[in-house]
């Protein structure tokens, strides 16, 4: 799948300027990827 | 013959702004009823003796350059400095307007003309900010450094405020400024370029916003979009001043975490041309859309990474 077509189906902020709509995305502090978290908390237990 | 000196010469210099002469190197010669009335005395071998002694005093700095300056000065031309007095004055011949950037590489950046105007708009028409904030005309290289000083901060308008320095250092800059005000309103941060997928980890204008969020204050970054063709058309801009307080509004109404800030990019359209509000998450640019580029900078090479 191409980076384009995979903006377009998340519904990102490059597809939503792409297609002339303002694009609000809101962000937060934590940049902690939690599902990866899960998996490396299973392998360091 | 004086109480104060038996004789005194007195060396005066032409003022021309002042249509006067004003003295600038007296000599005075004290005789014994100068040194009796003083009771100055040299020891000699036995006995002191009065002493009458000659008094010069050193050359007057500031008369003597503003003389110099007023004789030599032209209308139009610098000041030419006498052949007598470079030696003292470290050799120089002119004196010139000293250049007021001092700092190597400078080069200030062109700001879109409705840039600061569509700033003060958004501050206008919105309720729930207390300022916007707006990146100075400083180049990188310089920002550190002037924006230590407390003069940085300037008002350019209503509710509108520039600051010299880094977009996350503006935001402390107005942080600050909220928290000593005990009005804990949104900070806004705008910029002219989006600042989408990978450029919110670059951007300055997301990172002021992220500055005001660790501290606490409701904040959020907006960004207007434009290509190279219509980078300096009129109407781009407006979207952003027509569209924020109304995303901005919503957001309040919604409740804002107080971890959480918005990065908001407006399309590089005009108004009537904006098709509506989308709420995204983060996308990724295609790797394709990337090239690399150098570039030589203060005597050395740059590698950079840039877009297409």
């Amino acid at each position: 799948m191409s980076a384009a077509s995979s903006n377009r189906k998340r519904r990102t902020d490059l597809a939503a300027l792409i297609d002339k709509r303002v694009a609000v995305t809101p962000l937060r502090l934590d940049l902690t990827d939690q599902p990866f978290l899960t998996k490396l908390a299973e392998l360091f237990p | 013959m004086g109480f104060a000196s038996q004789k005194t010469d007195d060396i005066e210099v032409c003022c021309p702004a002042r249509t006067c002469y004003r003295r600038f190197r007296p000599a005075r010669v004290c005789g014994d009823f100068q040194a009796r009335r003083m009771n100055a005395r040299y020891r000699a071998r036995t006995t002191s003796r009065l002493r009458a002694y000659a008094e010069r005093f050193g050359v007057c700095g500031w008369p003597r350059a503003r003389a110099v300056l007023e004789t030599y000065s032209e209308p139009t031309a610098p000041s030419w400095w006498p052949d007598a007095s470079r030696p003292i004055m470290g050799g120089i011949k002119k004196i010139r307007e000293k250049k007021r950037n001092a700092y190597p590489g400078h080069q200030r950046r062109r700001h879109s003309r409705a840039g600061p105007q569509n700033c003060e708009e958004i501050a206008r028409r919105c309720p729930t900010t207390s300022g916007q904030l707006r990146r100075s005309t400083i180049s990188p290289a310089c920002r550190i450094s002037l924006s230590l000083t407390i003069r940085a901060l300037r008002q350019i308008g209503e509710r509108h405020y520039a600051v010299k320095g880094t977009r996350p250092i503006a935001s402390l800059w107005r942080a600050a400024c909220a928290v000593e005000s005990r009005r804990r309103r949104a900070v806004p941060a705008s910029n002219r370029g989006r600042n989408a997928a990978e450029d919110v980890l670059y951007s300055g204008t997301v990172a002021a916003a992220k500055e005001a969020c660790v501290l606490g204050i409701p904040s959020f970054a907006l960004s207007q979009a434009h290509s190279a063709n219509n980078k300096h058309q009129s109407g781009i801009g407006r979207p952003r001043s027509s569209t924020a307080p109304d995303i901005n509004r919503s957001r309040a109404e919604a409740g804002i975490p107080r971890t959480c800030w918005s990065n908001i990019n407006f399309p590089d359209c005009p108004p009537g041309a904006v098709k509506g509000v989308s709420v995204s998450s983060q996308g990724q640019a295609p790797i394709s859309s990337f090239c690399i580029s150098t570039r030589a900078t203060m005597a050395r090479q740059s590698v950079l990474l840039d877009r297409l």
